[in-house]
């Protein structure tokens, strides 16, 4: 009877543990709720989405969430969609998360933007790493991809990020506490407005680039992944290229993809190619040298949308 | 690994946890393998060196236990003590013999090519080594059986939460519970478990964190004056009685659970009321070896009072050596030797003039007043302990006595040490804490047991605070490095 009490006790105090440990970790952990990149609202708002209401799912990094505006799309196509990125987000973390949309979301088709072929290194760095990890839910999911993304001897770090964020306490605000954002929904879904206009000077000749260079092992593997995926879970897989001004090296790395993708069967779309179809205009359309700013989304979505209903006809 | 990693925190459970399920008759194989784990966890190589020093005591136990002849027991003795201070002379003391030898050889004019010994020290060396030299010594003088377990005895050299920092622990005590049974006891480790947790609030929310000022302002200290030195220096009176305190708290309370006591090694050291009794109650181990197998074969008191004085000089220099190849810490040795001979010369002195005065030496105001002007001591010995050389440790002390500067107290230049002001807000909270446990230890009030007593939500909400303060406020994780507990170089 003693023995019995005692384990109860014990198991009680566990449990309390971990209900007080979560809490604390919940308003310590490092927020990003204000301005155009606040990703735990949009990473975060994902799951308050009404379950297996998106049609189209977009994945990738900054080059993705930048791109496509998923309210002009659904006004033009009647598509609904989500951007479900962030900034420099490597291949074997958009992986994860399209596993973490899954869960959720049952999508026709999925689009992933694959600039992230020019990661370099197996290990991103720690602000890449934690934006991306920090707003998904603890889950096996989660730990499957803090594996695959950190080096060992950090993995607990973003598995329990209280570890990384403790030190927190010193500058806790009114956002921190009220932890509205659990329940919140973004009204961009994913979309990072970007207002801002850079002229550009030029871009690179892209037509005659024909060479291939090889991306990351790891990269290319989880690239495989995404096709393996798309044959299990019975989505349509598309690879594309935002309009990004692409260096001829870039381009290169892009030509593997899509002789991956030749091989595979699947549509890979390098917009790069359409900029003067798309009308876009290098003083006007780019927030900066890589990204589309709004006046870029507003041309890009509608020839986007036109090119995704033709794909998904098929 | 260090006991403030993630490592132990998964280390110890799980041997804990085998412990107790193995059979009583495998269990000290089940913690040698552990401990010697744990020690390889910093270098494997150096596995062979504690095993060298395991082999040579345990033979020699074997050996003085052989003969009658006192001539040869005096032999294996001393070539126990020869062979074990000659492998901690070579990977501590090598360079710092050398670089004196070659000043010495220049300083006359001749050339001298200085061999070096480039070996990282191996982690608790100094430790263990005593700990191993003293189970030949209490053999010679009958006071232990001897060993014939090598299994056993390697386990008491070796035992892993007093292997690194210490107690070092005397074989009357710890190879007798080697050989004894231990039971699982809910309220014994649960205690012992709070200990532990006592021992990571120290280390991780104290004095980790002030260290970071400590470190800043010794790191520089020709930019900072007076009070800032001061402050400086009473924080790391501070830091090395929390972290090198909550070391030998982690190690008391995961023995603890295990069913081992292992010696005190502090009694609220800093309330002491002189020198002398501050090393009855600082790293009460290490005094005691000396005491046992430096002072006392030396002659002790037991010949005059010069001879007296000359012997606690002696100890305490050695003392100063043990923790640094350095003569920073040989004159910090020096210093705690000279309070107190002058201290016991002044004795009859002062207490005739206490006698004519009149003066109460019995009341709260002169106690206090003692306490007080041996922390000062203590303090200002701490510099030489800490500065990073003679000519700093001078420097300091110069800035301490001639630059004063009160107004770093209002004019916010306080918070520019290190630490903003509510990192030093939560450290002032928690020394409070401390000195608050250390005062109801002193008057003899047993905090765990009182505690135990109490009802179960107060209880819990006591260890919930605790544990997320270590949590929330303890300095670790990427952030910061993790911090070397200091002694881990002696």
């Amino acid at each position: 009877m003693l023995i019995f009490k005692r384990t109860l006790r014990v198991i009680i105090f566990i449990i309390c543990f971990v209900l007080i440990f979560s809490g604390v970790s919940n308003i310590l952990e490092r927020k990003s709720l204000e301005g155009a990149w606040n990703m735990t609202l949009k990473v975060g708002g994902f799951y308050n989405e009404p379950v297996d209401s998106l049609d189209v799912m977009f994945f990738g990094s900054s080059h993705m969430y930048c791109s496509i505006d998923p309210r002009m799309l659904e006004e033009q196509t009647g598509l609904k969609s989500y951007v479900f990125a962030t900034q420099q987000q490597p291949l074997w973390i958009s992986y994860h998360y399209l596993k973490e949309a899954l869960k959720t979301q049952s999508p026709e088709t999925v689009v992933l933007e694959v600039h992230m072929v020019v990661q370099e290194e197996d290990y991103a760095d720690e602000g890449t790493l934690h934006s991306a990890v920090n707003p998904i839910k603890l889950s096996r999911n989660k730990v499957e991809m803090v594996y695959a993304a950190v080096p060992h001897g950090e993995r607990r770090n973003y598995i329990l990020d209280i570890f990384k964020y403790h030190d927190r306490w010193e500058e806790l605000t009114r956002d921190d506490y009220t932890l509205e954002h659990f329940e919140a929904l973004d009204p961009l879904r994913g979309f990072v407005q970007l207002e801002t206009v850079t002229v550009i000077e030029s871009r690179d000749e892209l037509e005659a680039v024909v060479d291939v260079s090889e991306p990351l092992d790891k990269s290319m593997e989880y690239l495989e992944k995404f096709v393996e995926l798309s044959r299990e879970e019975g989505f349509e897989l598309i690879l594309i290229k935002a309009p990004s001004n692409a260096t001829v090296d870039e381009k290169k790395l892009y030509n593997a993809v899509e002789a991956f993708a030749l091989d595979e069967g699947i549509t890979f779309e390098d917009f790069n190619m359409h900029f003067d179809q798309l009308g876009l205009d290098l003083a006007m359309d780019f927030y900066d040298r890589r990204h589309l700013n709004v006046n870029g989304v507003a041309k890009f979505v509608p020839y986007f949308g036109a090119f995704l209903m033709e794909e998904m006809s098929e | 690994m260090l006991f403030n990693s993630f490592s132990f925190l998964l280390f110890f459970p799980i041997v804990t946890l085998i412990y107790f399920l193995v059979p009583h008759k495998i269990r000290y194989l089940w913690l040698l393998g552990a401990s010697y784990f744990f020690y390889m966890s910093w270098n494997p190589k150096y596995a062979l060196l504690i095993a060298t020093s395991t082999v040579i005591t345990y033979l020699s136990g074997l050996l003085i236990d052989s003969t009658k002849s006192r001539f040869k027991r005096k032999l294996w003795v001393g070539l126990s003590f020869a062979s074990n201070l000659a492998i901690l002379f070579f990977f501590k003391y090598f360079d710092f013999a050398v670089g004196n030898l070659g000043r010495v050889m220049a300083s006359m004019g001749i050339e001298f090519m200085q061999p070096t010994f480039d070996v990282i020290l191996p982690v608790g060396i100094s430790f263990y080594t005593f700990q191993a030299l003293s189970y030949t010594m209490d053999v010679y003088r009958r006071e232990i059986f001897v060993e014939k377990n090598i299994a056993k005895y390697a386990l008491f050299v070796s035992f892993f939460p007093q292997l690194v920092a210490g107690p070092i622990e005397r074989s009357k005590n710890l190879l007798v519970q080697i050989e004894a049974r231990h039971y699982f006891d809910y309220d014994r480790v649960k205690s012992g478990l709070l200990i532990m947790l006592w021992g990571l609030f120290l280390k991780l929310v104290i004095a980790d964190r002030v260290a970071i000022l400590v470190n800043q302002v010794y790191g520089d200290y020709a930019q900072y004056a007076g009070l800032q030195l001061v402050i400086a220096t009473l924080l790391f009176g501070i830091q090395i009685y929390c972290d090198f305190g909550s070391y030998s708290y982690i190690a008391i309370g995961s023995a603890q659970v295990m069913g081992f006591t292992l010696m005190e090694n502090f009694k609220q050291p800093y309330f002491a009321r002189s020198i002398t009794e501050f090393w009855q109650r600082w790293h009460i181990s290490l005094s005691t070896w000396f005491r046992d197998y430096l002072y006392i074969p030396l002659g002790g008191n037991r010949k005059g009072k010069f001879r007296k004085y000359i012997n606690i000089m002696i100890v305490f220099i050695v003392s100063g050596l043990w923790h640094g190849a350095s003569w920073n810490f040989v004159i910090w040795g020096a210093l705690h030797g000279i309070f107190q001979v002058i201290g016991l010369i002044t004795s009859p002195f002062k207490a005739k003039v206490a006698d004519r005065l009149g003066v109460d030496r019995i009341n709260f105001s002169y106690q206090l007043g003692q306490g007080i002007i041996t922390f000062i001591l203590v303090n200002f010995a701490w510099i030489f302990f800490r500065a990073p050389n003679f000519t700093a440790a001078r420097g300091i002390i110069d800035r301490i006595l001639l630059e004063w500067n009160p107004w770093i107290f209002s004019d916010g230049s306080l918070y520019e040490l290190g630490l903003s002001r509510a990192n030093l807000t939560v450290a002032m909270i928690g020394i409070f804490i401390m000195i608050g446990t250390s005062i109801a230890k002193r008057k003899g009030f047993e905090i765990r047991a009182t505690l135990a007593r109490q009802g179960l939500l107060f209880r819990w909400s006591v260890y919930f605070a605790l544990i997320f303060t270590i949590i929330i406020f303890g300095i670790y994780g990427p952030g910061y490095s993790e911090s070397q507990f200091l002694y881990f170089q002696f």
